[in-house]
């Protein structure tokens, strides 16, 4: 029990904080590839349009970013980068740990819609190449979603 | 600052003045032509007018022809050109200039004829490397491959599957018959390659044994010889073939010096088929003419001049109340506001009886830009690269419209940046405490410390907007005539959000109260019994409610996208100042920080916009109008002054 006490603190700010990282990337990871499958498909038609097609691609991408600044932000305010993390309180360690919880579902979960998008927007950027940029906008109203997610982890953590 | 009122045009004149008059007036720009073509069924048009003929498809094949050599050249002997390089210039006589344009025309066939020849020998070179292909298994066998036997025996060359045990296939044959001998010449994932030779009298018990193990014959159409000399050959045909298509290629680079006029002639083309697809659009008899259109009210004498050396008969009136729908719509701007045609634009322009959003969007979208990037680095950023590109490339249409909207939302977001004290986000103090000192930079709002502030300044400045939104649809009902309209549906909402200020400042509930009760009597004005009146009046405040409320929250994205942008940056100024070292820093740093602006640059841009499109052209405005198009000269390569 009181390894528990002494340790577990910082497992649970690790798990959490680990996640949020893992799931928002695994997110994006599934996003850029299904946005990437479709850039494959207009690409074997038309190089030229790569510039295009890769910014269409790396727009889900943003999920990981943010997972990932909130995993360092965590890490970095649990005091693992300096070592006064040692000995943290199992309470102190289950509020790093949920605080990661909004961005770890947002982001994950948001990445792969984004990515869906971003494949309708290849279609788009195949068929109207002047009207592309529209399906920029359309990524970036789901990518909000993802920027309230790392917003509301980032008040939380800022607050413990 | 407004939209261009418009007058409408209609003309008949002499055929044969057609064509010369086109050219004047496309030259003038400042003519839209309609399409007639309904006329054609009227029963009053019918009897006397036709279609009219143009050298529209003459011209199409022209243009086709021409920027089939350029993509042509652009293949096989691209130029670089430089980054962020300007459209050459040229004037009108240049343009409409015969002579290059037959040389164009020239030009393009040979180049074309080219680009034939160069295809062959693409194709010639697939054949022979094709053929190579069937061949080079047998590179070991040293008969020659059209052998078929001697006087008593038989040879056949053949494949089998690579599944295929060669075993088994050697003892079933020497069982078939015992004058027979396989050899093996090769294999590959698919295929074994075999050499069958037998002697003539058991030719067909051997083929039978090979053949049920998937022996085929292999054809060599045409080889005459051993593999080895064949192979040869083939190389010694393939390196010349690509001798033949290098130097082919090579002698297109001798047109590059054609390629400044080949596109000055694509342009050329392109604006001739303008014309003449406008001429398509008009009605005419064998010497007449109609045409209709659109033109501005300030170029009407212009035009009057133009016309009055002509022939003809001409009527230029203001549109009547019924043809409101159809008047084509052009924003007058000025410098400051045409850059705000790219966010009117993609939503859609106005329609002919509204107003001019340009300059109602100009101060807010130039501030929620600022406030959702507030930065001072990447407000300079955003400043320096719209000045440069519009210095250098003289952008046109929506760039141009880009470039402007760099500049001023690149000077807001520096000014914003400056209130958050934030100059690539926390940079100033990381690499201070990184040389062991601490500098901080001043700033009137901390945004990452007190994300209230920012948010309750967000919904107040919403609600600001939402109220200029409301404010135009009022001064549209009062220009329109209809005080009363203006006064209960928009007056009464006024009242409400002074109420809701005056209570929440504590001053007195009254006036909301009697602004509630205002507007439940003024939005149930239209239903018949009392309660009819008072379920629709309280249904409207259900609704109004509901929708301010949203509408107002939604002005929160103004603080999630400045503090998104601001915690990225300091992240990976955090990140970089780790590491102890100032080159990994700057490499971190600007990686980072490019990507930051990159993202959102792009996301902030969505927000600003929706925030106009949603919330506050929501409350006033009628789109659906339809961009006034004259007949002008439109270029891709070239600028004509």
């Amino acid at each position: 029990m009181s390894f528990f006490s002494d340790f577990g603190g910082l497992a649970i700010g690790f798990l959490g904080s680990g996640i949020c990282a893992g799931v928002c990337c695994a997110g994006s990871a599934k996003g850029t590839g299904i946005a990437g499958e479709a850039g494959t498909g207009l690409l074997s038609e038309d190089p030229s349009q790569f510039a295009k097609v890769m910014i269409l691609q790396v727009l889900p991408g943003t999920q990981g970013l943010y997972g990932f600044v909130v995993w360092f932000l965590a890490i970095l305010w649990m005091g693992v980068l300096d070592g006064s993390a040692v000995g943290m309180d199992v309470a102190t360690g289950l509020q790093f740990a949920c605080a990661c919880i909004p961005m770890a579902i947002g982001g994950g979960i948001s990445a792969p819609a984004q990515g869906r998008v971003a494949a309708g927007s290849v279609n788009l950027l195949a068929k109207r190449p002047n009207d592309w940029f529209k399906g920029v906008m359309l990524c970036a109203i789901v990518e909000f979603y993802a920027i309230l997610s790392l917003l509301a982890s980032f008040i939380m953590l800022s607050r413990i | 600052m407004s939209i261009v009122k418009m007058k409408r045009l209609r003309l008949f004149a002499l055929a044969s003045d057609r064509d010369d008059l086109f050219v004047k007036l496309q030259n003038f720009g400042c003519v839209e032509i309609s399409d007639q073509s309904d006329k054609l069924t009227d029963e009053q048009w019918s009897a006397f007018v036709r279609p009219q003929n143009s050298d529209f498809g003459e011209n199409k094949a022209k243009g086709d022809k021409i920027e089939a050599a350029i993509e042509t050249l652009n293949k096989f002997a691209p130029v670089k050109s430089g980054f962020l390089s300007a459209r050459p210039s040229y004037n009108r006589l240049e343009l409409y200039d015969d002579g290059a344009l037959n040389k164009a025309l020239a030009v393009s066939d040979e180049i074309i004829e080219r680009n034939g020849q160069i295809n062959a020998a693409f194709a010639k070179i697939n054949r022979a490397t094709a053929t190579r292909a069937t061949i080079a298994p047998w590179a070991n066998v040293d008969i020659p491959l059209d052998t078929t036997g001697t006087a008593n025996s038989i040879v056949r060359f053949g494949v089998s599957p690579s599944t295929v045990n060669l075993e088994a296939m050697k003892a079933e044959l020497a069982a078939a018959a015992d004058a027979a001998q396989l050899f093996e010449a090769g294999r590959d994932a698919e295929q074994i390659y075999l050499i069958l030779i037998c002697h003539k009298a058991q030719e067909e018990d051997a083929m039978q044994a090979v053949k049920s193990f998937g022996f085929g014959a292999a054809a060599f159409k045409g080889v005459n010889g051993t593999a080895a000399e064949n192979l040869a050959a083939i190389d010694a045909e393939i390196a010349q073939l690509n001798a033949e298509k290098d130097s082919l290629i090579a002698e297109l680079a001798v047109y590059n010096e054609y390629r400044d006029t080949l596109k000055l002639c694509s342009d050329r083309v392109l604006s001739d088929m303008r014309r003449e697809e406008c001429k398509e659009r008009m009605v005419g008899t064998d010497k007449t003419f109609y045409l209709e259109g659109w033109t501005t009210v300030n170029d009407a004498a212009a035009l009057e001049d133009i016309l009055k050396d002509y022939t003809c008969w001409w009527e230029i009136e203001d549109p009547t109340e019924e043809e409101a729908e159809e008047v084509p719509v052009k924003l007058k701007s000025n410098k400051l506001t045409s850059p705000f045609n790219m966010v009117t634009e993609m939503y859609s322009l106005p329609f002919y009886g509204g107003v001019d959003p340009n300059p109602l969007i100009m101060p807010f979208f130039t501030v929620f830009f600022g406030i959702m990037f507030a930065d001072m680095g990447y407000g300079l950023l955003l400043l320096i690269l719209g000045i440069i590109m519009s210095k250098k490339m003289r952008p046109r249409g929506m760039m141009k419209y880009m470039c402007g909207l760099m500049k001023i939302c690149g000077i807001s977001t520096f000014v914003f940046g400056a209130l958050t004290g934030s100059f690539f986000g926390d940079v100033i103090t990381v690499l201070s405490e990184m040389f062991g000192g601490y500098v901080e930079l001043p700033k009137a709002i901390d945004a990452l410390g007190d994300p209230m502030t920012v948010l309750i300044g967000s919904l107040a400045l919403g609600v600001l907007h939402l109220l200029v939104g409301l404010g135009v649809q009022g001064y549209m009902l009062i220009r329109d005539g209809q005080v009363k309209e203006a006064l209960f549906d928009v007056g009464t909402t006024y009242l409400m959000f002074i109420g809701v200020a005056l209570g929440a400042l504590g001053v007195t509930w009254i006036v909301l109260i009697v602004a509630v009760v205002l507007f439940i009597i003024s939005q149930g004005r239209s239903s018949k019994s009392i309660v009819g009146k008072i379920g629709s009046g309280l249904w409207a405040l259900y609704n109004f409610i509901t929708g301010y409320f949203g509408d107002i929250l939604s002005y929160c994205r103004l603080m999630a996208l400045m503090l998104a942008s601001a915690v990225i940056a300091s992240v990976f100024n955090t990140l970089g100042a780790m590491t102890g070292n100032i080159v990994v820093f700057i490499v971190i740093f600007v990686i980072g920080h490019l990507l930051n602006i990159a993202l959102n640059v792009i996301g902030t841009f969505v927000h600003t916009s929706r925030l106009q499109y949603l919330e506050f052209f929501g409350k006033f405005y009628r789109d659906g109008g339809k961009p006034f198009q004259p007949l002008t000269i439109k270029t891709n390569y070239v600028d004509i002054i």
